[in-house]
Parts: C-alpha cells; sequence; structure tokens
C-alpha cells in the first residue's frame, strides 16, 4: 500500500469510539454541573472548567492515546499486519499522527467551545491572552502522548506499557522542576502564560525541545518496530520498580525542603487542644501572646498570657481573661491585632472585632480598641474600651495597628476610602483620637509606577524619618513584605510567573510625597513543588537580617545577608503550622502554633556567614 | 478445602499487600519525618490515593488475573464448591487490602500519634478512609467479576468510580437529599468519608445503607460467580 488513505482511514475507524467517548466525558465534567445550575437560575451555561478539564484530563489522554494507539496492535493482529505488503513507516506515522490529533482535538473542543461561547456574550480584545495556557500545555502534551507511544510499541503487555508510560509522564513533570538546569521546561511556563509572563522567545525555548524529543521518540518507535523489538516486563518487576521509582523521587524533593531546623524549647500554653494562639508581641525576653481557648472561626473569649523565655527553661504567667461582661455574652471575635506598651510593659492595647451571631449569619461586626492593664483587677483587665465604628468606614474594616513612641495608629482599608486613626498616648491607659484622616491611596501595596520602577506607598505620618515609616506601615499594611535591615525589604514577587512567588530583595530610595522607590538587588527562586505543597500564600517577617516565611506547614528562615543576599537557612515544621512568629534578643525566634517553639539561629547563622 | 484456597490466594496476593504496604508506609514516612506540611495534611495527601488505588490494584489480582491466564477453569474442575472459591478469594482480597491500612495506621499511630494529633484521631481518620476503599473495593470486584483481563479491570474500576463521582454531582447540584431524603447521599460511598459525628442520625444511615450495600453486594457476587462460564464442558 503506497497510499495515506487506507491508513488514517483505518486508525480512524479503529480510534473513533475512544475519541467521542472521552470527548463526551470531557464536556460532561466541563459543562454538565454549570449547565444543571444554569437550569436553577438564570447563570451562563458555559462557565464551566474546560482549562482545569484540558490541564488534568489532557495528560491522562495523552498517556491512553499513545498507549493504545500501538498496544492493541500487539499479538497476532500485529502478525498479521506484518505478514501483509504493509509500509511500516506509513503505518506508524499515521498511527501516530492520528492519535496526536486525536489528544488535541479532545482538549481542545470543550475549551474552543467555551471561548466561543464567552466570545458571543463578551468580546475579549485579545484571544490570544486566552490561548496562552492551552497553547503552552500543548506540547508537553504531545511529549506524554509521544513517551506512551513508544512504551506501547515496545512493551510486551498494553497495562505495563500504561503503567510505565503514567511513570514517564510523572517524570516528564517531576524532573524539570526538581533538577534546575531544566527549570525552563518544566509545566511552570504554563503558569507563567497564565499571568502574561511568557512572550514568544520564551515560548520557543520551551516548545522547540518537547518537539525535538517527541520526532525523536517517533524515530525511536520505528527503529524499534522495524527490528521488533518488544521487553517482556512482569507484574512484579514492574510494580516494584514503579513504587521504587516513587519513593526516590519523593524522597529527592522532600527531604532537602524538609525540617533540619531543631526548637531548643517547647512552651505548654494554657489553652485547650482545639485553642488558637492570634497574635503574638515581644519586649525583650518576654513575649505576650493573644488567644482563645476555640478554633478561629469561633472566638468567644480572648487570653493573654505573659512568658518570660530564657536560655534554657521558660516560665508562663498565669491567663489573664478579657473581661466576659454579660452584654458581650454570644459575641464572637475577629481580626485582633495586640501592642505592647514600650513605656508600661503593664499596659497592652487589642483592636478586635466583636460580631453577633444573626439567623443564618454573622451580624455587622463592631470594632474597638482594648486597653488592657495586667495590674488591673483579674476580674477585668479591660480599663478602656474605645469603640471605633464612628471612626471607620461602612465595612468597619481594620487592616492593622502600630504603636510608635506616644502614638498608636490603626489603619482601615476600606474600598475607596482607606482611613488612618492616629491615637495620642499621652496618658498611656486613656488613649484618646488625635486625628482621623481618608487617605487617597491604599498603603503598603508594592506597584509599579509610570517609569516601571518598583516603588512601595508609606504611611503619611508627619515627623518621622522613611525608615521609622517603613516600620509602621509594615505593621499596619505589610503585604507579603518585611523591612530587612540595612535600608532594604524583601518581598514575595506575585507576578514573577511559577507556582511559588520570587523572593526579591530590594533597596529603599528616599520617600518623595509619600512613595518610596526600591531598587531590586536580588531575587531567590523557590523549588516549584513548596508551591504545590502550600507555600504559596506565605507571610513574610523578618528581623537583623533574618527572614521567616510562614507557610501551611511550618516556617521557612533566610539569612538575608550581604555577600550571598538570600541565603536559605533551614525549614520548622510542628503542630500544624504556626500563626505568629517574634524574633528575641541573641538570634532566637519564637513561632506561635498549639505551644511556642523556641529556635536558636545562632549556629546557623554563624554558618551562613561569610 | 477452604484453608487450602486461602493457603493458594494468600501465595499468589502477598507480593501485591508487601508491594502496597511499602508503598505507603515509605510515602508516609518520607513525608511525616520531612514535615513539610502538618501531619494531617500528609495522611489527606498520600492515603486518599492509596483508597483509591489499592482496592483496583489488589482486587485485579484476584479473577481477572485467573480468567487471563486461563487458571480458573482448572481452579473450577477442582472437587470444591464454587461457594469456597469466591468466599477464599473475597477473604483473601480483603485480608491483603485492609495488611497496608492496619500496618500503616498502627505504625503512624505509634509514632506521630500525639505530636500533633492524638492517637484516637489519627485512628478515627484510618478506619473511616479503610471503611471507604472497602466499599469500592466490593463494588469494583461485583463489577469486574466477569473482566477477562486485567486492564479491563481497571476501566471497570474506573467506571465504577465515575458513576459514584457523577452520583456526587447529581445530588449535590440537584440538591436530591432535600427533595428524597439523606438516603440518596447515604447510598454512595464517599458519604462514608464525609461522616458528621455530629449528626448521629446520618452517622446511623450510612451505616445501616452501606452495610445492606455490603451485603447486596456479597450476595450478588455469590451468584455471578456461579454463573461464570469455566469450568463447563
Amino acid at each position: 500500500m503506497r497510499l495515506w488513505k487506507p491508513y488514517v482511514w483505518k486508525e480512524l475507524r479503529e480510534s473513533q469510539w475512544l475519541a467521542l467517548g472521552v470527548l463526551g466525558v470531557f464536556l460532561g465534567i466541563s459543562f454538565l454541573p454549570q449547565i444543571m445550575e444554569a437550569a436553577r437560575s438564570q447563570e451562563t451555561w458555559y462557565d464551566g472548567n474546560a482549562l482545569g478539564v484540558l490541564l488534568l484530563g489532557g495528560p491522562i489522554l495523552a498517556v491512553i492515546a499513545g498507549v493504545y494507539a500501538m498496544g492493541r496492535e500487539q499479538g497476532t493482529i500485529e502478525r498479521f499486519w506484518r505478514s501483509r505488503p504493509v509500509n511500516l513507516n506509513r503505518w506508524l506515522v499515521s498511527k501516530y499522527l492520528v492519535g496526536l490529533a486525536l489528544v488535541w482535538l479532545v482538549c481542545w473542543i470543550p475549551l474552543l467551545i467555551q471561548m466561543l461561547a464567552r466570545f458571543t456574550d463578551h468580546p475579549v480584545p485579545r484571544m490570544a491572552d486566552k490561548t496562552a495556557v492551552p497553547l503552552s500545555y500543548t506540547p508537553i502534551l504531545m511529549l506524554i502522548y509521544s513517551a506512551s507511544f513508544v512504551l506501547g510499541q515496545c512493551v510486551r503487555g498494553v497495562l505495563h506499557a500504561a503503567i510505565l508510560a503514567v511513570g514517564a509522564m510523572a517524570l516528564i513533570f517531576v524532573i524539570p522542576l526538581v533538577v534546575a538546569p531544566l527549570n525552563w521546561l518544566s509545566v511552570e511556563m504554563v503558569q507563567k502564560a497564565d499571568r502574561g509572563a511568557l512572550n514568544a522567545r520564551a515560548y520557543i525555548l520551551f516548545a522547540s525541545p518537547m518537539i525535538v524529543l517527541s520526532v525523536g521518540l517517533l524515530g525511536l518507535a520505528g527503529v524499534l518496530l522495524k527490528r521488533n523489538v518488544q521487553v517482556e516486563v512482569g507484574g512484579r518487576t514492574l510494580g516494584w520498580s514503579v513504587a521504587a521509582i516513587m519513593l526516590v523521587l519523593t524522597a529527592g524533593m522532600a527531604f532537602p525542603m524538609g525540617t533540619n531546623l531543631s526548637a531548643r524549647q517547647v512552651i505548654s500554653l494554657p489553652m485547650a487542644q482545639d485553642g488558637t494562639v492570634h497574635d503574638m508581641v515581644a519586649s525583650g525576653n518576654d513575649v505576650l501572646v493573644l488567644f482563645s481557648n476555640e478554633p478561629w472561626w469561633k472566638v468567644s473569649k480572648l487570653g493573654f498570657v505573659r512568658v518570660h523565655v530564657g536560655e534554657q527553661t521558660s516560665v508562663a504567667d498565669e491567663p489573664v481573661w478579657l473581661s466576659d461582661l454579660p452584654e458581650e455574652k454570644g459575641l464572637y471575635y475577629s481580626g485582633m491585632n495586640v501592642m505592647w506598651s514600650a513605656q508600661d510593659p503593664c499596659l497592652a492595647y487589642v483592636v478586635v472585632r466583636q460580631s453577633g451571631v444573626g439567623t443564618r449569619s454573622l451580624e455587622d461586626p463592631n470594632c474597638f480598641l482594648y486597653t488592657v492593664a495586667f495590674d488591673a483587677k483579674p476580674a477585668n483587665p479591660v480599663i478602656r474600651r474605645v469603640e471605633l465604628n464612628s471612626l471607620l468606614g461602612p465595612q468597619r474594616r481594620v487592616r492593622g495597628a502600630g504603636l510608635h513612641q506616644q502614638h498608636l495608629y490603626i489603619y482601615s482599608d476600606e474600598p475607596l476610602k482607606p482611613r488612618l486613626l492616629t491615637f495620642s498616648l499621652a496618658d498611656p491607659r486613656a488613649p484618646s483620637l488625635a486625628r482621623n484622616e481618608v487617605l487617597p491611596h491604599e498603603i503598603g501595596w508594592l506597584f509599579q509606577g509610570a517609569s516601571q520602577q518598583h516603588q512601595l506607598r508609606l504611611a503619611p505620618i508627619p515627623g518621622l524619618d522613611d525608615s521609622t515609616r517603613l516600620q509602621i506601615t509594615c505593621e499596619l499594611a505589610a503585604s507579603f513584605w518585611a523591612p530587612a535591615g540595612d535600608s532594604r525589604i524583601l518581598a514575595s514577587d506575585l507576578r514573577s510567573g511559577g507556582f511559588v512567588p520570587q523572593l526579591v530583595l530590594y533597596e529603599t530610595g528616599t520617600a518623595q510625597d509619600g512613595v518610596m522607590p526600591l531598587r531590586p538587588l536580588a531575587r531567590r527562586r523557590s523549588a516549584a513543588f513548596e508551591g504545590l505543597l502550600g507555600s504559596s500564600l506565605a507571610t513574610l517577617f523578618s528581623s537583623d537580617h533574618v527572614a521567616y516565611r510562614l507557610e501551611s506547614g511550618g516556617v521557612t528562615v533566610y539569612h538575608v545577608g550581604d555577600s550571598k543576599p538570600i541565603e536559605r537557612i533551614g525549614h520548622y515544621a510542628a503542630d500544624g503550622g504556626f500563626s505568629a512568629v517574634v524574633s528575641l534578643p541573641g538570634n532566637r525566634v519564637v513561632l506561635a502554633g498549639q505551644r511556642l517553639h523556641v529556635l536558636d539561629l545562632s549556629e546557623r547563622l554563624s554558618a551562613s556567614a561569610p | 478445602m477452604l484453608k487450602a484456597l486461602l493457603w493458594k490466594e494468600w501465595h499468589e496476593q502477598r507480593w501485591r499487600v508487601a508491594l502496597a504496604t511499602v508503598w505507603l508506609l515509605g510515602m508516609t514516612a518520607i513525608g511525616l519525618k520531612t514535615r513539610i506540611l502538618a501531619d494531617r495534611a500528609v495522611v489527606v495527601m498520600i492515603w486518599n490515593p492509596a483508597v483509591i488505588l489499592l482496592p483496583v490494584f489488589l482486587g485485579m489480582g484476584l479473577f481477572a488475573r485467573e480468567r487471563k491466564e486461563r487458571t480458573l477453569s482448572y481452579l473450577i474442575v477442582h472437587p470444591v464448591s464454587r461457594g469456597h472459591i469466591v468466599t477464599a478469594k473475597v477473604i483473601a482480597g480483603l485480608l491483603a487490602y485492609l495488611t497496608p491500612f492496619l500496618i500503616g495506621g498502627l505504625t503512624v499511630c505509634l509514632t506521630v500519634g500525639g505530636r500533633e494529633r492524638s492517637v484516637a484521631d489519627l485512628a478515627e481518620g484510618f478506619a473511616i478512609m479503610a471503611a471507604l476503599g472497602l466499599v469500592f473495593f466490593a463494588w469494583q470486584l461485583f463489577a469486574g467479576l466477569r473482566c477477562r483481563r486485567e486492564e479491563t479491570y481497571i476501566l471497570m474500576s474506573a467506571i465504577v468510580l465515575g458513576c459514584w463521582a457523577i452520583h456526587s454531582v447529581v445530588v449535590e447540584g440537584w440538591r436530591l437529599t432535600e427533595r428524597l431524603g439523606f438516603w440518596i447521599w447515604a447510598s454512595n460511598p464517599v458519604a462514608i468519608g464525609n461522616l458528621d459525628w455530629g449528626k448521629p442520625h446520618e452517622v446511623r444511615t450510612v451505616v445501616l445503607v452501606q452495610s445492606l450495600i455490603l451485603a447486596g453486594l456479597g450476595l450478588g457476587l455469590w451468584f455471578r460467580f456461579r454463573r461464570l462460564p469455566e469450568g463447563r464442558s
């Protein structure tokens, strides 16, 4: 047979039911829940997650189609075809191309339906923006399909070939993420495309090796077919091999970023097992912890405990419970900020939001500034309550609070009308409102100015130098950044693409009109798997050239020095994560989870020093 | 005779049990040792896929492999009742499925129980996951009994899982529990994983419905096995 048509016709006939079946499944998963929702309400039917189906289902389909293309011919059928006057190259290439077309079509059709349906309702100016993610994913699918195609050809037994193909798929996804020199081939490029950070050159660099590898794999399949090479892999050998590969890969990824710091002390707190630490402040070797005996979503009573952290042992005082007045029964607290007076260690200030429980949801919150005196009567340590409702906007949002010398600042990030409240602490036991100003812009956000230079808007506090304002702005409204000493800040760059934001060290300039210019000094890329394991929404805290990234599972510590600007020192995890961190003298740090964990970083820091 | 049949099944399945145990324990140990995530998150991340994969992996060695290798005919023509054969296979399958869970669960409870989660809390989670996998296992055995190849058994198992996933979407999307009653959700194996101990009535309903389903599946398995064509002249 010298023509291509019969080969393609045979392949199409044999593959059509697989294609139609998978297309039906993809369409069903993409649109069925939304169609059911649309039948009940007025929502549109096409807002399903076709892209998600492509990202998850695409590789699985590529494996199935790749293995199925050659695997179904194994045995008697293959012997039959070999006995016919069939051109093996055409037979192979037609199989490859039809299978690849099947994968691409089935993946793209739900997405195209969705895009066209959306386009009829809301025309988008640039269709290219919508197709960037699937376009960048298509070469990965091609490589997975090609690897599966070769395995379907050379491994005897479709099941064994499929298992190996799943392993190959895992390697294609994992190896570029783990091996740093291959990062430019990783699936992170899809994430970059989603954020519009993938340009044509990067796309060509990403797609070309995949296409070349795919063509190479097709050539390999041709050679194996001509020489009739087929490998027999027993079930047991296959199972143990796959398990060993998975264990080695997982251990290779997990151990380098796992816990390698140890706690010098673990201090129990006088709270219930499902209690929560809401905030923590430090002064010298003393730590003040605000906690409750309930989970964070139903806090009805708050308590303070003061802990003196010694070198070897620590002492926790008796807890002081905030007043439990009859009129406050049934109220729930949220969004607490604690400040500890440097002038008088017996005084602390807490901003709280109280909400009553309505019929189906929480009622509108009431905000207060409590002044707490630890030398007052234990039955009622709150010596002053200042109602903030009338001072805040309609949503009564409080973003943060900070203390500096004689003033206490509260920042409200109300949409369109951000506010800064300034209280005078001339009498530390009776804070009084000194100023309430509506700000023209939100503070604390890193943004790019007209000249594409990174900038940071500081809190408008007159009479303070830039460094102090930066520190106060961090306490009031830090969004993924923290001061790092020596006129520098450390920030998470969310726009850099990838699963985990890059850490960027900026040098700060002189603020003009409340805007501080920033110049990037260094960047640190985190392992992509950290993002998959929950590090993407991390909070930054820094002190004395040491930065802490609080993640869902623990804390990662970085040394922000001069010679090696951002160096990872280690990781520590316990108690299911930490809610607050403070630093103590002597390179010690206290982490608050279910208990207080004291780490001593002296040795690590001296080891990382140049 | 049952003892001999159990011995045969155990000798055929033990490598699968060992492999499943090593994989489950190894992955859990890596997760719990490195402590990148909270203990609970590690257990959920590793054991939830195991609940889906292990029943398929262990189930395909029971009937499909024997039919593929044509050894089931030889087994059936022996002077032993089909009831004994199916009982031995089901018991061996259950043991093979539960052994990795039991060893893994006990090891985790003994080593990290009380570190972040209490032993009782961990044990409850393991028991629920094991029960969920057990019901999936029963459905897959029932649906895949007539499969002549392991590949077909895997496909059939995937269809079973897909059907229950669609059932979940439909029940949730059309709010069928409000219209037809809680039993419609309790019939889904996924309901075992979402037990709300604060609602004892719902827990009782799930336990009752799933017990009835398991009994029904056992009976159905027995009937279907009796009608298998192997061993007939």
